[in-house]
């Protein structure tokens, strides 16, 4: 299949060529000429609704962003928080004799040339890896656009299993030698295993199968906060380099008519399927997308749409795993049918989950009208799961609205952690500046009710105000508070202020 | 000297900014939000002083007037980034008092400005005081010049709590006397505030007895007369 036609712009009017070709592709979908599914016509909210937004409507909208902003908020600044610690608990070694041994952890840079990186005498190099981990990146983006596209859902969550457990197991295992070598600790091999097989189960468990909403939000927080320190073990140079072409590439990935997010939001769109929340949660993907505002929600335009999404998230009691196994119950169905090597994947991937995915799925499938006939159902075992409700409710209000990629929690984090590595007041700078930016993208989001890239604005702010911070507020800061004169004693990391009758005060501006 | 003092010293800098925001602030995302913003526009502010003071090199120089010329262009530039907030809040007025969680309350206006000064100061108190607090867990302590025996980094912990809710009261003042269309109320927290910042070159002065003990009364008697003309706004706000 040539790749290039797939991804020209001019291919989303002609639906049926799109069509034609997924039918020759080894793992077929669905071919939507015998889907159960009848596609309604997405009305484009914004233009539609527009007008007809009333002035309580448009008050009602603002609160719920407000509201959505507060809930976003919460895990990017604990994400931080546990950078900031992992950062501080993996450099803070202070050995008061040589031991010989070099240390392979980043030391903390003290000098402004050093944390602009220029002390590396290979910049070049610098900008090369930056460009290879910005390749990965694509790549990554890319193969995933693609396994949507063609709704191969199956697979994609074979592959994010297997991301999620490397990830909890390997940088829990990194993250815990290093804290065990920085602090000079003894611990034996076999219960450090024991541990770090349960943190990936339990990980891998709670985020794919079922478990509290809490417990999930904790470890995306924990799984994004490991893979930030990773990076940030990179030198500051390509550190910068990589945060400032991200940025770009978040652009064009989420803007451009033919990046690859944008081509997931179209494809969404016009075969009104929903980007399952685990993508975003998954997937390092860089991109704020609204929720459902009030007055989307209860307009009767995009009524199949927001139903069984409605429907969806009131059943993702159990786990959003659920919710996502019913919004393509019927294409893994067809799957099961039609392909055997499929069949093995998903019998792979339905290990977690026994039993109670598949009736659930079973309505959606025998019911051959539309998608608007798969609103009784979940309004159905709405009423049976009375109990469940109100929790659900809550649940819904967290997992139905603006959604942020796991993408950008990591590269906040990242442009925090750095700063982290350099000064407090630099931290503090830098992560006032990444959440302001945050709040502005989500405002733009309000504004503009469509996917936005959620890097830019952020890692700007982030990165002038850790050059600014660093070059000259820190002095300033410093300069203010008086200190006698410091005797540094060398080879060891400690000094001595000394003077007769010496003294200091702080000046507070 | 190590963990207890830090912890002390955060307590005692951060503490009670800390109570406010966790039980009253947290509660509600709009007020979150302008928290952060109006942290955003201190931050600003300071970097801008910075920048200058980056720039104009005598400005560095401690022995000379380098640290009164600091104090005054650092505490001209943050008066004029509140003002600049005013301005923009006032834009945001109608929307900030209909999406509030009580948009009839009269008392919208000073909550809101209660909620920026907050933000004003405890950015302030972070950017200013954080350093300090992570030097302070060494173990030793470093002795104040004009107060020997007692610690730079307590000190500095009182008069960073101090400065933090002497911003909330002068940012509930200012803006109150703003929205009356009066500019006195900005005039005398300008006034205060250039009184609080040239009191605490006092604590690092190696000729004036007890200076650190002035410093500190100079701010607590201004929160004081600060915090209760800040009541008396919302005060007349109710009647």
């Amino acid at each position: 299949m040539p790749f290039r036609q797939v991804f020209a712009p001019q291919l989303f009017n002609a639906a049926h060529f799109i069509d034609r070709i997924r039918r020759y592709l080894p793992f077929q979908s669905q071919a939507p000429a015998d889907s159960p599914v009848v596609i309604p016509e997405r009305v484009d909210s914004t233009n539609a609704i527009e007008p007809e937004l009333t002035e309580e409507e448009k008050i009602e909208d603002l609160k719920y962003y407000m509201e959505q902003i507060f809930l976003i908020i919460k895990p990017v600044i604990a994400c931080m928080a546990l950078s900031i610690l992992w950062v501080k608990l993996t450099t803070e070694s202070t050995p008061l004799y040589d031991s010989g041994i070099a240390l392979q952890s980043a030391a903390p840079t003290t000098s402004v040339g050093a944390s602009l990186g220029f002390s590396s005498s290979s910049s070049g190099s610098a900008f090369a890896s930056a460009a290879g981990i910005l390749g990965e990146i694509i790549g990554a983006t890319l193969v995933i656009v693609a396994l949507f596209y063609f709704n191969c859902m199956k697979i994609l969550y074979a592959v994010f299993v297997l991301i999620v457990t490397g990830l909890l197991g390997v940088f829990t295992w990194t993250l815990g030698n290093q804290l065990l070598t920085v602090h000079n600790l003894a611990f034996d091999t076999i219960t450090f295993w024991f541990f770090i097989w349960n943190v990936s189960v339990v990980g891998v468990t709670q985020i794919f199968y079922k478990g509290p909403m809490i417990l999930q939000q904790c470890y995306l927080v924990f799984m994004s906060s490991l893979m930030a320190h990773s990076l940030t073990q990179l030198p500051s140079l390509t550190t910068w380099i990589l945060l400032a072409l991200l940025a770009v590439w978040d652009l064009i990935a989420v803007l451009c008519p033919f990046g690859p997010l944008r081509i997931l939001v179209e494809t969404a769109q016009t075969h009104d399927r929903e980007i399952p929340a685990m993508l975003y949660s998954v997937m390092v993907w860089m991109m704020a997308s609204p929720g459902d505002p009030p007055s989307v929600r209860g307009q009767p335009a995009s009524s199949s749409a927001s139903i069984t999404r409605r429907g969806s998230a009131a059943r993702s009691d159990t786990s959003s795993w659920h919710a996502l196994q019913s919004d393509f119950g019927d294409a893994s169905q067809l799957i099961k049918g039609h392909v055997p090597p499929v069949t093995e994947i998903e019998m792979d991937v339905r290990v977690p989950g026994p039993g109670s995915a598949a009736p659930e799925s079973a309505p959606l499938e025998s019911d051959p009208l539309n998608a608007t006939a798969a609103s009784p159902p979940a309004n159905g075992e709405d009423d049976t799961c009375d109990a469940a409700e109100e929790e659900a409710e809550e649940e819904e209000a967290a997992r139905g609205g603006v959604k942020l990629g796991l993408g950008d929690f990591v590269f906040y984090s990242v442009l925090v952690g750095r700063a982290a590595l350099f000064d407090w007041v630099t931290t503090f700078a830098c992560s006032i500046a990444v959440l302001t930016g945050l709040n502005a993208t989500i405002f733009l989001l309000a504004m503009y009710q469509k996917a936005l890239p959620a890097l830019p604005i952020s890692i700007a702010f982030g990165i002038l105000f850790y050059f600014v911070s660093a070059i000259t507020l820190s002095p300033l800061v410093n300069f203010l508070v008086k200190r006698p004169d410091k005797v540094v004693v060398a080879g060891a990391e400690a000094w001595l202020w000394v003077g007769q009758g010496g003294g200091g005060g702080m000046v507070y501006v | 000297m190590t963990a207890t003092a830090f912890f002390g010293n955060a307590l005692t800098a951060y503490g009670p900014a800390l109570a406010v925001l966790l039980l009253y602030v947290a509660l509600q995302a709009q007020l979150v939000l302008l928290l952060m913003t109006a942290a955003f526009f201190w931050l600003v502010s300071s970097l801008i002083t910075s920048l200058i003071w980056y720039i104009i090199t005598p400005m560095q120089d401690a022995a000379a007037h380098g640290l009164p010329a600091t104090i005054f262009v650092g505490v001209t530039i943050q008066e004029g980034f509140r003002y600049a907030f005013f301005r923009l809040m006032k834009k945001a007025d109608t929307g900030l008092t209909s999406i509030s969680s009580r948009p009839t309350s009269r008392l919208n206006q000073p909550i809101n400005a209660f909620v920026t000064g907050l933000g004003f100061g405890v950015m302030s108190g972070l950017i200013s005081y954080i350093s300090q607090l992570a030097e302070s867990s060494g173990p030793a302590i470093l002795p104040c010049a004009s107060c020997p025996g007692t610690d730079v980094f307590f000190i500095g912990a009182i008069t960073t709590s101090l400065f933090i809710f002497l911003h909330t009261a002068w940012n509930m003042i200012a803006l109150d006397g703003w929205y009356r269309g009066s500019w006195l109320p900005f005039a005398f927290c300008a006034a205060c505030h250039y009184a609080a910042s040239y009191g605490t070159l006092l604590t690092p002065s190696s000729t004036v007895r007890n200076g650190c003990v002035i410093s500190i009364a100079i701010c607590a008697g201004l929160l004081v007369v600060c915090a209760a003309l800040a009541a008396r706004t919302v005060d007349a706000r109710l009647r």
